[in-house]
């Protein structure tokens, strides 16, 4: 059934929940959330257009004050048993808590640093954020806030309150639905961390209780790392904001209502189904900018909320994420949601600034920013494309983040190369040209040994491996895959998984067995390196040798082209560790050019022509299709030294050296 | 003025190319370092083309990551080369002075005479110019703070972006309004063979003070011709120059270089000329009109050189 209708009848009804069949309606609960009414589901039906299956249904009611900087709220969590077992203890995670010095959260960005924030910072108290559970009632066993116990499951930090638990005074039986009341508090903080407040412009994500996710037989709840994201449920979410009548909103859901109160603020009511989070967004100053994008499910309303200053970046926003529809729905999947929500953070607030959350993204920009420089677009395209990894087939970023951000950062090379251009898709300015390809590979290369891509996130040595190997070497692993199979197999493959595991939290061992299955090949030997390991793979040319072949003949005969016999040599050797097979082509002064291929299983190998020639240059992976590859300078020799780089940079040096030597003598 | 100075510049055309010659050399040992970690990796690898035809962002951070580039020894070079050309203007601008106040050619050892007998005096000039620098410093953390401020308050980058503009260019005002104060400091120097520093400083305030507008369009003109000048020549070479065309890259960017070096010349010898012409005596410092069309002073005749001296 579709849910707007199921909300406007179930007014004041109560709910029947029998065992259902594959994906269930769960309709969230309507009305004040004073009212003791409750969710009710409908049965399944043939007809029902659910694309998940809706474990949740959270009802808020938030109202903002500006000048404080809090919201207070109320929040019915109906949740839907459908872990096949009674459940009596319920874990709940409270983010906004890590924004204090004692948490988990701030002790690792202490240590290591995280977005925009480095080590031997020092507090800020300005950046203290908190959401307080007043009180916790739940449907038929009364108020539980005395039960409400903070845990930390992952490190035992006893001053950690980002994870709380309840238990009940009796389980909840299988298939049976449980609501929680809350009436909570949020303290938002300068935003440092994606969610928070920059003057008056609010970003508000992560910001009401939301309950763990049943992952394997077990609660999965983690505590908020400094280099952690988020895993929840999917389900419905109404939502009610209220907020100065000045203030433009933005939200991930639908508008339903809006009206004006009498004190001077506005409550806009949305809704939001099949996402597993509700973030929003509110500032006087937004520019709102309307557009729209026709796909196969018909137009999806492109909702772009501008700061000051900024609106001569809005065609490049609107271009990136048209761009972006367009080439997921073509190569990848349809997008099933009627909008988009693209907020663009003001003026210092960057740090709020590329995040995602279902149908609602945040980009970049500044007024200077030049079009030869494509943060814009890259931070746009990366966000919207999270709506597929993230928003639908939602993988558990605890556990397995390159999944979302690895998967994604591949995908958004190949996207930005489609839109923008390969080799000048990130920088194409005044003749400088960078790929973003090559910007996910240099990540990767200053990581490479590191950790591998399955290591828990919060278990990485340091931030900066887990950003270089999450994103930068999951994309460089998945383009070095794609050199393997062939691009339209691995295009295929991302179509397939993502068609078959939208929706339902598929783990790092589905994808791999996916791209098998569609490739049609075994590709242990190269996942058990890449993926689960941290081999690193770097082939190079050790030498090349060209020899008369009469070397030993007193008074042979002078060297002539084409004539003389030469014995020529090329030695590979494999110096890193990953074992993979690779050409190499080796060039002679004849013109002939030669291809030999090896398991590049052995530590070297040698080649040996004898030949009316000589070897000019040797190159391993001369199609440029192992990006993986740490070193590529060391993957071909030349016979004849070619100076002309060197000289090149050189000259640039010689430049920047005597400008800086003119500048300084400005002193006499 | 300018068109006088620009003369007297070119007629003594040796000390331009005389400072080039000693800036390239300076800038090219600096660039070695750079050359001996770079070549071996670049020079037999096919991989260095996307260097020499193409300009990738990408490979050239590759290299620079790479273990063998020390990147303290790569900065370390063009500093130490920035502080002997430093070292050495502070030895060379009494001569180069004196050879405008004079225009006559000038011997090796009388050049070089002229540079010592200023060398310390000059010294004590870079000292007190250092000192100056400081409230110009504190301006520009005033604005600085101004601007943060700004930002906290308003969500529109306009307040905040207009103050720090604003303040960009006062401070870059006042640095180059100390700087011709200073330039007018070491010309008096010169001029008077003035042994006192402080003398020099505070005669040489009055002095730009009360002829600020007409000393700094004297000042500032031949920065603009140069920065004008580079900035054609940057579009050329952006537009124009293929990315493998190293050395027609080098002459551009040795054709900047020089630009500036004789923008700077420029300024010393208007400035050289502009005090001989309408510097106060001793005690009496008349507001003047602004102009650069008064004939400049002639300069006293030039001693016979011998014609196997080496000359500057």
């Amino acid at each position: 059934m579709h849910h707007r209708s199921a909300l406007s009848f179930s007014l004041g009804a109560f709910l029947v929940l029998s065992a259902l069949d594959g994906p269930g309606a769960l309709a969230g609960p309507t009305g004040p959330s004073a009212s003791k009414s409750t969710a009710q589901a409908t049965a399944p039906s043939s007809q029902s257009k659910d694309l998940s299956v809706r474990v949740v249904a959270y009802q808020i009611d938030a109202r903002l004050d500006p000048a404080k900087k809090t919201i207070e709220a109320t929040a019915a969590l109906t949740y839907r048993n459908l872990t096949g077992q009674p459940q009596q203890t319920f874990p709940f995670h409270l983010y906004l808590n890590a924004f204090q010095p004692e948490s988990t959260f701030m002790t690792e960005v202490r240590k290591g640093g995280t977005r925009g924030v480095g080590p031997e910072k020092g507090w800020d108290a300005k950046h203290y954020g908190a959401i307080e559970v007043r009180s916790l009632e739940v449907d038929g066993m009364g108020d539980l806030t005395s039960q409400m116990q903070f845990v930390q499951p992952d490190d035992h930090n006893a001053d950690d309150h980002t994870v709380f638990q309840v238990t009940l005074p009796k389980p909840v039986p299988p298939n049976a639905l449980v609501t929680f009341r809350m009436v909570f508090h949020d303290q938002l903080p300068e935003v440092v961390e994606r969610t928070g407040y920059k003057r008056d412009f609010f970003m508000v994500g992560q910001w009401f209780p939301k309950v763990g996710v049943w992952w394997h037989g077990a609660w999965n709840c983690h505590q908020f790392h400094a280099t952690t994201e988020f895993f929840a449920d999917f389900g419905t979410f109404n939502v009610k904001v209220t907020v100065p009548r000045d203030y433009i909103l933005g939200a991930a859901g639908d508008e339903v209502s809006g009206e004006d109160n009498p004190d001077g603020t506005r409550t806009v009511t949305y809704h939001a189904e099949d996402t597993h989070d509700f973030s929003w967004t509110a500032s006087p100053d937004f520019t709102d900018v309307e557009d729209s994008w026709t796909g196969p499910k018909g137009p999806v309303k492109i909702h772009l909320l501008m700061s000051p200053g900024h609106l001569r970046q809005t065609g490049r926003y609107l271009q990136a994420v048209k761009g972006t529809l367009e080439t997921f729905d073509r190569w990848y999947g349809v997008y099933p949601y009627d909008r988009i929500t693209v907020v663009d953070p003001p003026e210092g607030a960057s740090d709020a600034g590329g995040m995602e959350y279902p149908t609602l993204i945040t980009g970049g920009s500044s007024w200077s920013e030049p079009r030869g420089i494509r943060e814009t677009e890259l931070v746009t395209e990366h966000e919207f494309g999270h709506q597929y990894w993230y928003g639908m087939v939602a993988t558990n970023e605890f556990e397995e983040a390159w999944l979302d951000e690895g998967i994604n950062s591949y995908t958004e090379s190949k996207v930005m190369d489609a839109l923008y251009g390969e080799g000048r898709s990130a920088i194409d300015l005044w003749g400088a040209t960078l790929d973003d390809a090559e910007l996910l590979r240099l990540e990767y290369t200053s990581e490479a040994d590191t950790d591998p891509l399955t290591r828990f996130a919060y278990q990485f040595m340091s931030s900066g491996a887990y950003g270089g190997v999450t994103y930068g070497k999951t994309a460089t692993v998945l383009l070095t895959l794609e050199g393997v199979i062939g691009e339209d197999t691995m295009r295929n493959a991302m179509h397939t998984y993502f068609e078959q595991y939208k929706f339902t939290h598929p783990t790092g061992a589905d994808f791999l067995k996916t791209i098998q299955d569609v490739s049609g090949q075994d590709l242990s030997w190269y996942f058990s390196q890449a993926v689960s390991n941290t081999n690193v793979l770097d082939y190079e040319v050790l030498g090349i040798r060209s020899d008369r072949a009469d070397w030993y003949v007193k008074n042979s005969p002078p060297e002539k082209s084409g004539q003389t016999l030469y014995r020529d040599t090329v030695l590979v050797h494999r110096k890193g560790d990953f074992i993979f097979p690779v050409e190499t082509q080796v060039r002679f002064d004849d013109g002939e050019a030669v291809r030999e291929k090896w398991d590049g299983r052995d530590r070297w190998i040698r080649y040996e022509y004898l030949k009316k020639a000589k070897i000019i240059s040797a190159e391993v992976d001369p199609d440029h299709k192992v990006p993986l590859d740490k070193d590529f300078f060391n993957n071909s020799q030349t016979e004849e030294p070619h100076k002309g780089a060197t000289h090149k940079l050189e000259a640039y040096w010689l430049f920047l050296s005597e400008g800086f030597a003119q500048l300084v003598a400005l002193l006499v | 003025m300018l068109r006088a100075g620009w003369s007297l510049v070119w007629r003594r055309q040796r000390l331009l190319w005389w400072i080039y010659i000693i800036s390239l050399g300076l800038s090219f040992f600096a660039a070695q370092p750079l050359v001996k970690a770079v070549g071996p990796v670049l020079d037999n690898s096919l991989a260095a083309d996307r260097l020499y035809h193409h300009f990738d962002l990408g490979a050239l951070a590759e290299l620079l990551a790479r273990p063998e580039i020390d990147s303290q020894v790569l900065g370390g070079a063009p500093i130490l080369a920035g502080a002997v050309f430093v070292v050495l203007m502070v030895l060379f601008t009494g001569g180069i002075l004196k050879v405008y106040h004079e225009d006559r050619t000038f011997t090796t050892g009388e050049f070089f005479g002229a540079g010592g007998q200023f060398f310390w005096r000059f010294v004590r000039l870079v000292i007190f110019l250092l000192l100056v620098l400081i409230p110009v410093a504190i301006i520009r953390w005033v604005f600085r703070v101004w601007s943060d401020n700004l930002s906290d308050h308003f969500a529109a980058p306009a307040p905040h972006m207009a103050v720090s503009m604003i303040g960009g260019l006062v401070v870059l005002f006042l640095l180059m309004s100390v700087r011709l104060w200073f330039d007018m400091a070491e010309v008096g120097a010169v001029a008077e063979d003035e042994y006192a520093m402080r003398r020099s400083v505070v005669r040489a305030f009055h002095v730009t003070w009360t002829n600020l507008r007409s000393l700094f369009w004297l000042y500032f003109r031949p920065i603009l011709v140069a920065a004008l000048g580079t900035a054609l020549v940057l579009w050329v070479w952006i537009r124009w120059v293929s990315h493998q065309a190293v050395s027609t890259s080098f002459f551009l960017s040795q054709a900047v270089i020089l630009l500036w070096i004789f923008a700077r010349l420029w300024q010393r010898s208007s400035e050289v000329l502009w005090y001989q012409q309408y510097a106060p005596e001793a005690g009496a410092f008349p507001e003047l009109a602004s102009s650069d069309s008064g004939p400049a002073m002639e300069a006293p005749p030039a001693p016979e050189v011998p014609r196997d001296e080496v000359s500057m």
